[in-house]
């Protein structure tokens, strides 16, 4: 028999996205059996308590306390702990950025299995996890803001060195507000969030074995990104890029990308070169796959106003796609684009030199930008 | 195409799919903490040989607690109480499901009655929205139909018998851990069931695709759905034991159950409802028979989206080469295109029309006298709700018509 398997596919959280998405806050709680929740909010987003306090008006839950979290707080986590307890809170609301995220979760396993998370080991994680009580007591849910960060995986809580990734890490709900995007775009860039989508969108696309259900969500990814182009609003623009990460992320937490992929998140390299990175996969990865492209080129093609494409064939249509893609990257950063050799070696000086214990992988990788490079 | 400004998406059920899918139950379950499994299934099933592969998976230690076959049809609350007493008698910790709807939402019922302590199995107060509130024990599904997409949705439909009456649970806590999709269990679905299934599997996916509730994530398992139906369902009408054309059917099927579950379906399922409950003509032979003339009645209000539906059906050349104007009718021939192959492949036994619809016994159950009850009663199915043009009953009657004779609606 030949044998086919495909990669498993999960998506942990419930996705609520769009104008008055907070309303439906106390209802999900509720579904957890939680009332009396807990809010986060990054010193930097210090209004948004305004808005979650005026979407739970009127309804059964409770905010049991605000706690306003510095980035550099180090003890953060036994702070949400204690302010838990101390305020009988069952539930937790997070306004979400990376670092924060990782804070919550740290904060829930203390709550729930009474260990730090630096006392759960990466290997031990598993089945800690899954001796964890039921979610539902300590429900945890992200409002997502764009400036989610390539570092942040919604299972995952990273610890530097260590990383725990078990899928009862995920929040059970992601909240997309354009009232809560909408005063993050006002400091943040769109547009590279915007790339930083495409290009984890794509990385996903190019592990051949990825379930079905990833590969769509990675289309979907770059769907949003090419409507977000056309976005009346800001805030509309940056929900829908932010739709875009979380659809991106979910297809590739889901597969299995080509094997720098494994570090590339993790690397602080420049916008230039993530996006060059991202024109080459397209050129080299992408080539050998075998689905239509013809919708999604066709978007990319009339909103870089570039017209029609040879759609003689599929070798057509993927070439067609590939330079769409390029066009779009070239609408979002005009001139910016790095190419060839350059964005590998740069890539290969940024891999952090601490990270993975797994020399094979290292050696994997390392070896796969080399090749790149030529060297 | 533009996506809608505010959506709705859930999916936590976690998805295995290929071929030896089946022996990695066991290590599914241990890391969910279970160690003795109750099977629910059918006797086909059970005979199948399908339970001793599951267990030549399973770990250290862990043994099948009881297999029970007995499952009505209809999944109803006696057959949930029995099983929960039999749970517990054998002490089991988590529940597999190897079957179609029925058995899939008896396994949802015994999850709530045993995980809840319900006193002597009775799940009536959980009856309604959202009044299960809690994780349930774990619970594996292994469908075995491409079609219902039971695997993938929040409800179980269990009837209450003594009452005349279906209780209608909805929880996302309903939705099972994993769902295992390997093509072993389905290739012994005989061609003409395998037919009706998987056009099941296309109504969910179109109607997903162009009812008013899609979002961007349902419009993309939709399409992929889609583009393996219109590729794989010949296949595994044609070949039964093509593994293949079986695997990608299973994960179609699942893909639409998971797109329709997140933005509802619409009057193919409308009218389909009735038409099953006033003729008991099979679910799926009323959806493969309604579906184009749904398309064919929305695409004044969703042109663009049933149009696009012919990129997914056919391929992108003939999508691009035919007139913008044109694709919703083209779309809507390409499923009768479809419809006539399976047709052709069942032997005539896959009806394109009511009207050249056969039961076992070789009966027409509709008839065209049947036709104005069918339509008064189904404007009131909940579905309607949902579907981009109003739909009155002198409508549904000329939609009906249509499908009955088999001509096109214009």
């Amino acid at each position: 028999m030949n044998e086919t398997v495909y990669r498993n596919f999960y998506v942990g959280s419930k996705i609520i996205s769009g104008r008055y998405a907070l309303e439906t806050l106390s209802f999900e709680l509720l579904q957890q059996n939680a009332r009396r929740p807990l809010c986060l909010i990054p010193e930097t987003e210090k209004a948004a308590a305004g808005t979650i306090r005026k979407a739970l008006k009127s309804t059964v839950t409770v905010i049991g306390a605000v706690l306003i979290c510095g980035r550099d707080e180090s003890d953060l986590p036994e702070k949400i702990a204690e302010v838990y307890r101390e305020q009988n809170c069952d539930s937790l609301i997070a306004v979400a950025e990376a670092s924060l995220m990782y804070a919550v979760k740290s904060a829930r396993l203390k709550l729930s299995a009474g260990k730090t998370a630096a006392e759960i080991g990466r290997t031990a994680a598993a089945s800690e996890i899954t001796e964890l009580p039921p979610q539902q007591v300590v429900p945890l849910f992200a409002v997502a803001v764009p400036s989610v960060e390539a570092t942040y995986y919604p299972h995952e809580l990273n610890l530097g060195e260590k990383r725990i990734l078990s899928p009862a890490l995920f929040a059970n709900t992601v909240f997309v507000d354009p009232r809560i995007t909408k005063k993050a775009s006002a400091r943040k860039e769109w547009r590279k969030p915007a790339a930083a989508a495409l290009m984890t969108a794509v990385w996903a696309l190019s592990d051949m074995q990825s379930h079905p259900a990833a590969r769509a969500c990675a289309l979907s990814a770059i769907g949003q990104v090419c409507e977000a182009l056309t976005a009346r609003s800001r805030a509309e623009q940056t929900r829908l890029v932010c739709n875009a990460q979380i659809f991106s992320k979910t297809a590739l937490i889901n597969s299995r990308p080509f094997p720098a992929v494994e570090l590339l998140p993790l690397i602080q390299v420049s916008e230039e070169v993530r996006i060059g990175i991202l024109k080459t996969v397209f050129e080299k990865e992408l080539t050998g796959l075998s689905f239509g492209y013809a919708d999604l080129t066709q978007a990319v093609l009339t909103l870089c106003g570039t017209g029609s494409f040879d759609n003689s064939s599929p070798q057509t249509v993927k070439n067609s796609f590939t330079n769409a893609v390029s066009a779009l990257l070239e609408k979002l950063f005009p001139g910016k684009p790095a190419a060839g050799s350059v964005i590998w070696k740069q890539t290969a000086e940024a891999l952090p030199s601490s990270y993975l214990n797994d020399t094979d992988l290292k050696n994997e990788c390392l070896a796969f930008l080399q090749s790149q490079i030529g060297e | 195409m533009k996506t809608l400004p505010y959506f709705e998406f859930q999916s936590k059920v976690k998805i295995l799919a290929g071929d030896g899918r089946l022996e990695k139950i066991g290590e599914e379950l241990e890391k969910l903490g279970s160690r003795c499994p109750m099977i629910l299934s059918s006797r086909t099933i059970a005979r199948s040989g399908i339970p001793e592969m599951i267990a030549g998976g399973y770990r250290q230690g862990m043994s099948t607690g009881v297999i029970d076959t007995d499952i009505p049809a209809d999944s109803d609350l006696e057959t949930v109480k029995r099983l929960t007493a039999l749970y517990k008698e054998k002490n089991c910790d988590a529940i597999l499901a190897i079957g179609g709807g029925s058995v899939i939402d008896t396994a949802k019922g015994v999850n709530i009655a045993v995980s809840l302590d319900c006193p002597e199995g009775d799940i009536n107060p959980y009856a309604g929205a959202g009044m299960v509130k809690q994780k349930l024990k774990p619970l594996i599904v292994v469908p075995t139909t491409s079609g219902s997409g039971s695997e993938a949705t929040i409800v179980a439909v269990i009837a209450d018998r003594k009452q005349s009456k279906k209780l209608i649970f909805t929880s996302p806590f309903l939705l099972p851990d994993i769902a295992v999709l390997d093509p072993r269990v389905t290739v012994s679905l005989p061609p003409l069931l395998t037919a009706q299934t998987g056009m099941d599997a296309l109504t969910h996916a179109c109607e997903a695709f162009f009812c008013l509730a899609h979002n961007p994530l349902s419009d993309s398992f939709a399409l992929e759905a889609i583009r393996k139906i219109a590729e794989y369902l010949p296949r595994a009408v044609a070949s039964p034991e093509d593994t293949k054309a079986r695997l990608e059917m299973a994960i179609a099927s699942n893909l639409a159950g998971i797109a329709f579950s997140n933005s509802m379906v619409g009057m193919v399922h409308t009218l389909g409802h009735t038409v099953g409950a006033i003729t008991h003509v099979p679910h799926g032979a009323c959806m493969a028979i309604l579906l184009p003339y749904a398309m064919e009645y929305n695409a004044r209000k969703e042109p663009e989206r049933i149009g696009y539906l012919l990129q997914a059906l056919e391929n992108e050349k003939i999508f691009l080469e035919t007139p913008k104007e044109q694709r919703p009718r083209a779309a809507a021939d390409a499923v009768r295109r479809l419809n006539a192959e399976l047709k052709k492949l069942t032997g005539g036994a896959h009806a394109v029309c009511f009207k050249e619809y056969r039961d076992r016994d070789g009966n027409s159950p509709v008839t065209e006298e049947l036709l104005p009850k069918i339509a008064y009663e189904a404007v009131n199915d909940g579905s309607v709700f949902y579907n981009p043009e109003e739909l009155s009953r002198e409508d549904a009657l000329r939609v009906l018509t249509a499908a009955y004779e088999g001509t096109q609606l214009n």
